[in-house]
Parts: structure tokens; C-alpha cells; sequence
């Protein structure tokens, strides 16, 4: 019988997991903020933030180190050029 | 083991005594104020449904589109020729009455006494009335604000503020050496329920780090406030003063068209929606108005339109966008702490959010107490974890709903005087308690040493 045990990452679990965390906190909030102020004249905005919500997620959920980094500095750059 | 590896486990060991001791000492009032301020996100909403259903006050459709206030506000400055204050607030949807919040001296009772006129802002006339200091949106805020506590009590929210801060941030840097091997989101498989709760505590702390960090911080400045603005010796921003022009009396008396403010707002100010009217009653014959701009996160009714009673012309303007970092930043704090720009979605989502610090600290106290026990080897502890914990979370209900009843039921001063004396007790024999321990901790070291 084959065994497929899951490689245990520690940098992603101790670190880039928990600081995507604290970014989706923030981009939750930010996200239901834009969508209620209704910034429909800035589109491409609430379509970026939409984005990185589910960037954000969807790193945290399937643990992809790549995905973990460029999402996080995805919505960093967001954050500092919107 | 290297000097290095040495002070990195040095480390690892005081942020676990800082998350231990500090929570454990402060988990009741995070859990307080957990609870409290998930339920104070929705003051207005839990006011305008006690206003509609409870008082039976509404307000049928304005003809005009325009709330319709004058007469009754008239009505009550005749009736009430000596009120030392009054403040207009607009309803925020149709249906919603106008409220005229006056101090009022009543014939019947001595001393000053806040109350609430509910007015129609269609038909334009007074449709109810209630001591405003007795009501339940006063009370909801005043418990998590002050804990109903009137000297220090805002303090002490402040201090539980930083303490929930740092316990976020010991968390923090204690999650990996507390996680091991294990995996985000994963649960043990255990019957243990010491683990089952010490995963919980750590899946739903770090799940909810950022929004109790920030919510901790902004209490913590919203609690300390007056403390650190004397120390920083910051000025409170937006304290325009308007010059006095005239007797106090002959002020409070003075006619004023409320349509032609309203239309002098949006003039001087068309981005301003008005929400807070309040005339002059020291002789400056002018009128405030208040109120938010759509889409900022900024305090509430911040900004401000000054304009003169004769004539309606603008005294003073103060435009949130307009002003410095400094002021930007003070006004973004209470916004940010109590979530009310993103609707009741956003609202919903702070007060979900909010109760993890509340879980987070029952949690670690229970962690706290099959931990003892089991370092002691006694299974068969008189009182349970679970026993425990639920006679301290009962006992907090208990206060929070008797303080609510004296509060509702018999006034808002008689409920303050009990919070006052409960708190101050429970914190004078906290202290004791703490300094005993800490002293009989120490001796005992101190003989052990001795003995060595």
C-alpha cells in the first residue's frame, strides 16, 4: 500500500499562512465597504478588490507558496496605489 | 544549544507568560466587551425598532421630500422656555421620526434631564417622548464604553484595549511554537477536551488576528483618550467656537426657519448630509449642523457647517477631506472600531468577527483551568473547567442584565451607582488577590532556595 503523506511546510504554515490571514481581515472589510459605498464609476477597483479576495483565499485554502506571496503583495499594491 | 537559539526560546517563553497572565487577568472584561460591542454595532437599528415598536412613533412621508420639524420645535422651546440644549436629529430613512434631544428642566423633577422628542417629520408634530439617559441605546453604549462605571470606567475599557492587543500579538509570536506540525484549518481528532479547545483558540485567533488587533488598538486610544490627549498634549480637532452676539435668553428664543437652513446647508455645503442640527443657546446665534459625506470612514457627524441664526449665512466650515493627517486620523478611530461605514453587511460582520475575542477569551480560560488541573494530577478536582467557566460566564450575564433592568426600569443614575460598586470591588480585590499571590509565590521560591 502506497502511502502519500503531506509535506509539512513550516514557512508556510507559521508564517505566510497566518500573514495572508491578517490580510484577507482587512480585505474583507475593505471589500464590503466598496461594494456598499457602490464606487461604480471606479469599476476596475471593486473588480481588483474582488480579485484579491479571492487570490487571498484561495492561497490560504490550497497553501501554494507562490500563490501565498503574490497574492499578499497583490493586495499590498492595491492597498497602496488605490 | 547556541547563545542565539538560547535567547530565541528566552523569547518564546516570556510572550507565552505575557498571553497567559495577561489574559487570564483580563479575559473577563475582553469577554465583556466582546459581547457588548457586538451587540452596540447595532445601536441605531435596535433603537429605531424600540421607536417604531415600543413607542409606536413613525413618521408618514413628508410632502416636500423634506423633513418637516419646525412647529414642533417651536412647540417644545415654548414649552420648555429654560432648556439648556437641543439638538435636531434627521431621520436617516423614510418612515424614521426626527428626534429633538433636549436637557430639559421638568416641572415635576429637580436637576437637568435629557430627553428625546419623537417628532413626525411628515405631519410635523410631536408623536412621543422618553427619558433619554434610561433608554436601552444608552445603556448598550454606556456599558461597553464605560462599563456604566463613571469615573474610571472608560479607563479601564482602554485597558483591556491594550491588554487585548497584547495577547493578539503574543499570540502571534507564540502560533508557530503552539502549532508544531499541525496544519491551518485542522482540528486533532481527540476527545480531549483541553485540546479541542486549545485548537479552536488558536484557529480562530489567528483567523481573526488583524480585525481584533485593530479593534483593540482603536479601543485602547478610544478608552485613554482624555488620559493620553493631556499627556501627548493633543487638541481635540473640530472645536470651532462661534463668537457671542447676544443675550443667552433672547438667543434660545429666536425664530429660525428650519427649511432655510436646510437650504443654506446645501448650498454652502451640497456633499454634507445632514444629520445633527443644534442651535445656539449661549448667545452666539448661529446653528450647527452635522453630519457625514457619502463613502468616508470617518467618525460620524463630524463634519460641520457653522451658520449664523440672521440671515443663514456660513460662520464656519469643516470639511473632513480638507483637513490634515493628524485630524484624518483622529477621526477615522471610533469609524473603524464600531464599523458603520459598509452598512449592516459590514455591521453583521464586525459583531461575528467581534465575538471571537469574547470565545477567545472563555476558551483560554478553560485551557487555564484543565491545564492546572492536570499539572496538579487532580482529575478529580471538586469543581469541573466547564463548571467554572459557566458559573463566571453566568455571573457576568447576571451583571450586565441587572445593571440593564436598574437602568430601564428605575434610572440611569441608580444603575451607575451599583456598576460603579460592583466594579471598584471586584477590581480592588483583584488587586489584592494578585499581590498576595505574587508575594506568597515569591516566599515560598525564596524557602525552596533555602532549603536547597
Amino acid at each position: 500500500m502506497k502511502h502519500t503523506k503531506k509535506h509539512y511546510h513550516a514557512l508556510i504554515e507559521h508564517y505566510l499562512v497566518p500573514a495572508a490571514l491578517f490580510l484577507l481581515n482587512i480585505n474583507l472589510i475593505h471589500i464590503i465597504y466598496a461594494y456598499f459605498n457602490g464606487s461604480w464609476d471606479r469599476l476596475w477597483h471593486l473588480v481588483a478588490l474582488t480579485i484579491a479576495f479571492a487570490a487571498l483565499g484561495s492561497a490560504v485554502l490550497l497553501k501554494n507558496q507562490r500563490l501565498l506571496w503574490c497574492s499578499m503583495g497583490y493586495y499590498l499594491l492595491l492597498l497602496a496605489y488605490s | 544549544m547556541s547563545k542565539r537559539a538560547g535567547k530565541a526560546e528566552s523569547n518564546k517563553k516570556l510572550f507565552w507568560r505575557l498571553h497567559h497572565w495577561v489574559g487570564l487577568y483580563t479575559g473577563i472584561l475582553i469577554g465583556v466587551l466582546s459581547l457588548t460591542g457586538a451587540i452596540a454595532v447595532f445601536i441605531p437599528e435596535i433603537d429605531e425598532l424600540i421607536v417604531k415598536h415600543y413607542y409606536h412613533a413613525a413618521s408618514v412621508p413628508s410632502p416636500s421630500g423634506i423633513p418637516q420639524f419646525g412647529k414642533s420645535i417651536d412647540s417644545l422651546i415654548k414649552r420648555y422656555p429654560d432648556y439648556s440644549s437641543l439638538t435636531i436629529n434627521l431621520p436617516d430613512q423614510d418612515g424614521q421620526t426626527a428626534k429633538a434631544d433636549m436637557t430639559i428642566r421638568p416641572p415635576d423633577q429637580d436637576g437637568l434631564v435629557r430627553y428625546d422628542f419623537f417628532i413626525d417629520a411628515g405631519m410635523d408634530r410631536i408623536v412621543g417622548q422618553r427619558n433619554q439617559q434610561n433608554s436601552l441605546a444608552n445603556y448598550l453604549r454606556q456599558m461597553h464604553v464605560r462599563l456604566y462605571e463613571g469615573y474610571w470606567g472608560r479607563q479601564l475599557v482602554g485597558l483591556g484595549g491594550i491588554a487585548l492587543a497584547v495577547v493578539a500579538i503574543t499570540g502571534l509570536l507564540i502560533y508557530g511554537n503552539f502549532m508544531k506540525k499541525q496544519a491551518w484549518p485542522n482540528l486533532r481528532k481527540t476527545l480531549d477536551m483541553r485540546i479541542i479547545m486549545a485548537d479552536w483558540h488558536k484557529l480562530l485567533g489567528i483567523s481573526a488576528m488583524a480585525f481584533n488587533l485593530v479593534i483593540a488598538l482603536t479601543g485602547a486610544w478610544l478608552g485613554l483618550q482624555p488620559w493620553l490627549m493631556r499627556w501627548l498634549e493633543i487638541e481635540t480637532p473640530n472645536t470651532f467656537k462661534a463668537p457671542i452676539v447676544m443675550e443667552a435668553d433672547a438667543d434660545k428664543t429666536q425664530y429660525i426657519d428650519w427649511q432655510a437652513v436646510l437650504a443654506a446647508t446645501k448650498t454652502e455645503f451640497p456633499e454634507l448630509i445632514p444629520r445633527h442640527l443644534a442651535p445656539s443657546t449661549n448667545g452666539s446665534a448661529s446653528i450647527t449642523v452635522r453630519g457625514n459625506i457619502a463613502g468616508q470612514i470617518y467618525e460620524r457627524n463630524i463634519n460641520t457647517l457653522v451658520i449664523s441664526k440672521s440671515g443663514y449665512t456660513p460662520i464656519f466650515k469643516y470639511d473632513v477631506r480638507e483637513q490634515s493627517f493628524g485630524h484624518k486620523f483622529y477621526f477615522i478611530q471610533e469609524a473603524v472600531h464600531f464599523g458603520d461605514f459598509g452598512g449592516l453587511l459590514l455591521k453583521a460582520v464586525y459583531a461575528i468577527l467581534g465575538l471571537t475575542s469574547g470565545f477567545l477569551s472563555i476558551s483560554g480560560f478553560v485551557i487555564f483551568l484543565f491545564r492546572r488541573n492536570k499539572k496538579k494530577g487532580n482529575s478529580t478536582a471538586p469543581t469541573s473547567p466547564w463548571k467554572t467557566t459557566f458559573v463566571y460566564s453566568m455571573l457576568v450575564l447576571l451583571f450586565l442584565i441587572v445593571i440593564a433592568l436598574i437602568s430601564l426600569f428605575i434610572g440611569y443614575t441608580q444603575a451607575a451607582l451599583v456598576a460603579g460598586i460592583v466594579i471598584n470591588v471586584l477590581l480592588i480585590t483583584l488587586i489584592a488577590y494578585s499581590l498576595v499571590r505574587y508575594v506568597i509565590v515569591r516566599c515560598r521560591g525564596k524557602r525552596q532556595a533555602g532549603i536547597h
